[in-house]
């Protein structure tokens, strides 16, 4: 039988080089196949990310209530352009008291709610009428830092290379919750800008 | 049904920002003033409540198309049992969805079952099913 359920959840974008590693290293373990070889629990992210948790007190709640609170890894870079679309969404937050070492690193976050049917089985879950919606000016203050973070400095998208396909991922998924389609990638396969994007038509799309 | 109408009951608590209008709204600050505390209703959890919920975090790592599926994985950062695990959510071509969650053990992967597994997947399904 089907039960509905209803709530409000929150992501959060964190940009931390060290866990940017580990998680890509991890995809390409799972994605080749390799994965159950790859070790044990790593209870410090565990820590590292309730920690960021701890110190909001709107996602603590959240994990109180029993709605998980999602997070999404970023890459760090040196760029300046970076360091300041990150400092706009946690200079305030940094200055209210917050541990910085704790908060440094949060590009942003989105306020979402959902609804669904679902039905538990031993070992899986079926789900029908899902739908989901987001803040959009959470989403489009994350997507500004976003594209200021990673759309606009060659530099960065070099050093980055590796990351394009999860950062594409990523924008593509951004895009998607504020309703555009077809947006292009945020970085092409080589790790370079787009002719687009070079061109700066890119992000002439309305975000 | 009164386990639903409980989780209904704690996200509507979770709304509650009473407990925390009298703190900086941190989460305001983060969302460039897009989420405030004061837009929420007032409730507050009782004890019996409090020890009935569990929370953790759920980590996007990747998403994967094939001509049959789409599917995004995750990783549950507190693990299933003391181990490694990832929760999968697949739709499929005919609009089904599913989901269902994997671990490691000793060089091995393996489907969880059983009401571990459950709770996981009631604490994390939306954040899975939200990169489909």
């Amino acid at each position: 039988m089907y039960l509905k359920e209803s709530g409000t959840g929150y992501t959060v974008y964190l940009q931390n080089n060290y866990y940017a590693q580990k998680n890509y290293a991890d995809t390409q373990a799972l994605l080749s196949g390799n994965w159950a070889q790859s070790g044990e629990l790593d209870k410090g992210l565990d820590d590292y990310l309730n920690k960021i948790v701890d110190a909001i007190p709107e996602l603590k709640a959240s994990q109180e209530a029993g709605i998980g609170v999602g997070f999404v890894i970023l890459p760090e870079s040196t760029s300046s352009d970076l360091k300041q679309s990150v400092s706009t969404a946690t200079d305030q937050l940094i200055k209210d008291g917050t541990d910085p070492d704790i908060l440094k690193g949060v590009l942003g976050i989105v306020k979402d709610t959902f609804s669904l049917e679902y039905e538990n089985h031993p070992g899986y879950c079926s789900v029908r009428n899902y739908e989901s919606s987001v803040d959009t000016s959470s989403l489009d203050h994350l997507m500004e830092n976003f594209k200021n973070a990673y759309g606009t400095d060659k530099t960065l998208s070099e050093a980055l290379s590796k990351f394009a396909d999860y950062l594409n991922e990523i924008w593509e998924h951004l895009n998607k919750q504020a309703g555009n389609n077809d947006v292009g990638s945020i970085f092409t396969s080589e790790g370079k800008l787009s002719p687009e994007e070079k061109k700066g038509r890119f992000f002439s799309a309305s975000v | 049904m009164q386990k639903v109408f409980r989780k209904t009951l704690l996200v509507s608590l979770f709304l509650s920002a009473s407990a925390f209008a009298a703190e900086s709204n941190l989460l305001s600050l983060a969302t460039n003033g897009a989420i405030t505390a004061e837009k929420s209703a007032t409730v507050a959890l009782n004890d019996d409540e409090m020890k009935n919920v569990v929370g953790g975090i759920y980590r996007y790592q990747t998403t994967v198309y094939t001509s049959m599926y789409k599917q995004s994985v995750g990783t549950i950062t507190e693990g299933y049992l003391g181990h490694p695990a990832k929760m999968y959510a697949r739709i499929m071509n005919n609009g089904s969805l599913s989901i269902w969650i994997n671990y490691t053990s000793g060089g091995y992967t393996y489907q969880a079952y059983g009401t571990e597994a459950t709770r996981l997947i009631n604490l994390y399904r939306n954040k899975a099913l939200s990169y489909l």
